[in-house]
């Protein structure tokens, strides 16, 4: 990849007038991966998903063999070029970022929880291995601040506000392996802050919570429309530097049961055998703040579930 | 006494009756990081995308390199979509 500029978007999420134009020109859209020089003239195949080391040879050479002035053309930004219809949100100031992830899990022969290992397509002779998802969650600095008690004992436990308890669950505790699928709101959610140390240094919390979500599991109407559902269990542990007056830890694992279609109008493309089926969780801190880390919540976007993301 | 909640985990799996398990503090370390995008995994989680088109043209007219484009249709293709 060396030998490239990657670059990654949401296609509602494309840019400024002339970003907008470069991706129309070089067909930069939807779901799509495409190769082109700086000034937007396409490489390779050009209309392909996959871009396979072959793929991507073939571009490079192509480029290689053009001019410098098209290897390295000069960027023009107009001073009028029309701003992003749609802006791609940023962080809250001072917030927390948490990055989550999705896989399906399986008890073991020994009662083990372990990865189950299930397909995209799997009846067909090109299915692939399912891909662990990821998505993340923002706090404000005065939600973060909320889950920090002013002066910690051990044994000491507290509810997490509401608002915070609706938001991690109903966006990265559900099963969101098949992507796009929206946020699946609250029946019921408990979560709690337990001290369990405290020193000069720090403060270690443990976090306990369960919820339960979306549409209650109904055997005979599974496989119908608007039935999807969870419930999910978490456990995690929370550290703070008092010093620094920051959250350093916040690794979360879940383990949760899930049923029905993950959309009105697809049915899955991970076929399972179980209904309900057993997915898992896991959440951490992100301190970096790469392009990669900014990626805003799915559910912030792309939601149809009613969730707003931050108003609650 | 494992043996028996394994036992009861996989007997109930079995007759279609699922229960979330407990999950044991003993056993957080193992499920945090057998529930993370595992080594080798994801290849493309290794490579520092930029997210900027503009930021693109003018980083691969500088260095002279080509432009890999990569657009999903409902969610930014570095999360889940």
């Amino acid at each position: 990849m060396a030998h490239f500029i990657p670059v990654a978007l949401d296609t509602y999420f494309r840019g400024a007038g002339d970003e907008v134009e470069f991706c129309s020109k070089i067909k930069a859209g939807g779901n799509h991966m495409a190769v082109a020089t700086a000034g937007g003239k396409v490489l390779g195949h050009g209309d392909a998903l996959r871009m396979r080391e072959k793929e991507l040879s073939k571009a490079l050479e192509e480029f290689q063999a053009l001019p410098e002035e098209e290897r390295k053309p000069r960027i023009e930004v107009p001073s009028n070029v029309a701003p992003p219809r749609r802006v791609l949100p940023a962080p809250p100031a001072n917030g927390l970022i948490l990055k989550g992830h999705c896989t399906y899990v399986r008890p073991d022969a020994a009662g083990q929880v372990v990865r189950a290992k299930e397909w995209y397509y799997r009846d067909n002779p090109d299915r692939w291995p399912v891909e662990t998802q990821s998505d993340m969650l923002w706090l404000t600095e005065a939600e973060w601040k909320s889950l920090v008690p002013a002066d910690p004992k051990p044994g000491d436990r507290a509810d997490v506000a509401p608002p915070v308890q609706k938001r991690f669950f109903c966006t990265i505790g559900i099963d969101y392996m098949e992507g796009s699928v929206n946020a699946l709101l609250p029946r019921e959610t408990a979560l709690t802050l337990t001290v369990e140390s405290v020193t000069p240094e720090s403060v270690s919390m443990r976090l306990d919570g369960t919820a339960r979500l979306g549409k209650e599991f109904d055997e005979k109407g599974k496989s119908g429309k608007n039935t999807r559902g969870c419930d999910v269990r978490i456990l995690g542990y929370v550290a703070v530097d008092r010093a620094r007056k920051a959250i350093t830890k916040f690794d979360v694992v879940g383990l949760g049961l899930a049923w029905g279609n993950k959309m009105e109008y697809l049915h899955r493309e991970i076929r399972l055998d179980a209904e309900p089926w057993m997915y898992g969780i896991a959440v951490e801190l992100v301190e970096t703040r790469r392009p990669i880390d900014l990626v805003p919540p799915y559910n912030m976007l792309h939601y149809g579930s009613g969730l707003k993301y931050f108003a609650e | 006494m494992r043996f028996s909640i394994a036992f009861l985990v996989l007997a109930a799996w079995c007759q279609g009756r699922p229960e979330i398990p407990e999950i044991a503090a003993k056993d957080f370390q193992r499920l945090h990081e057998a529930l993370r995008p595992q080594r080798g995994e994801s290849p493309w989680r290794d490579i520092e995308w930029m997210t900027s088109i503009r930021g693109a043209r003018e980083k691969a007219a500088a260095e002279g390199k080509p432009i890999l484009v990569f657009t999903a249709a409902d969610g930014s293709p570095l999360a889940r979509t």
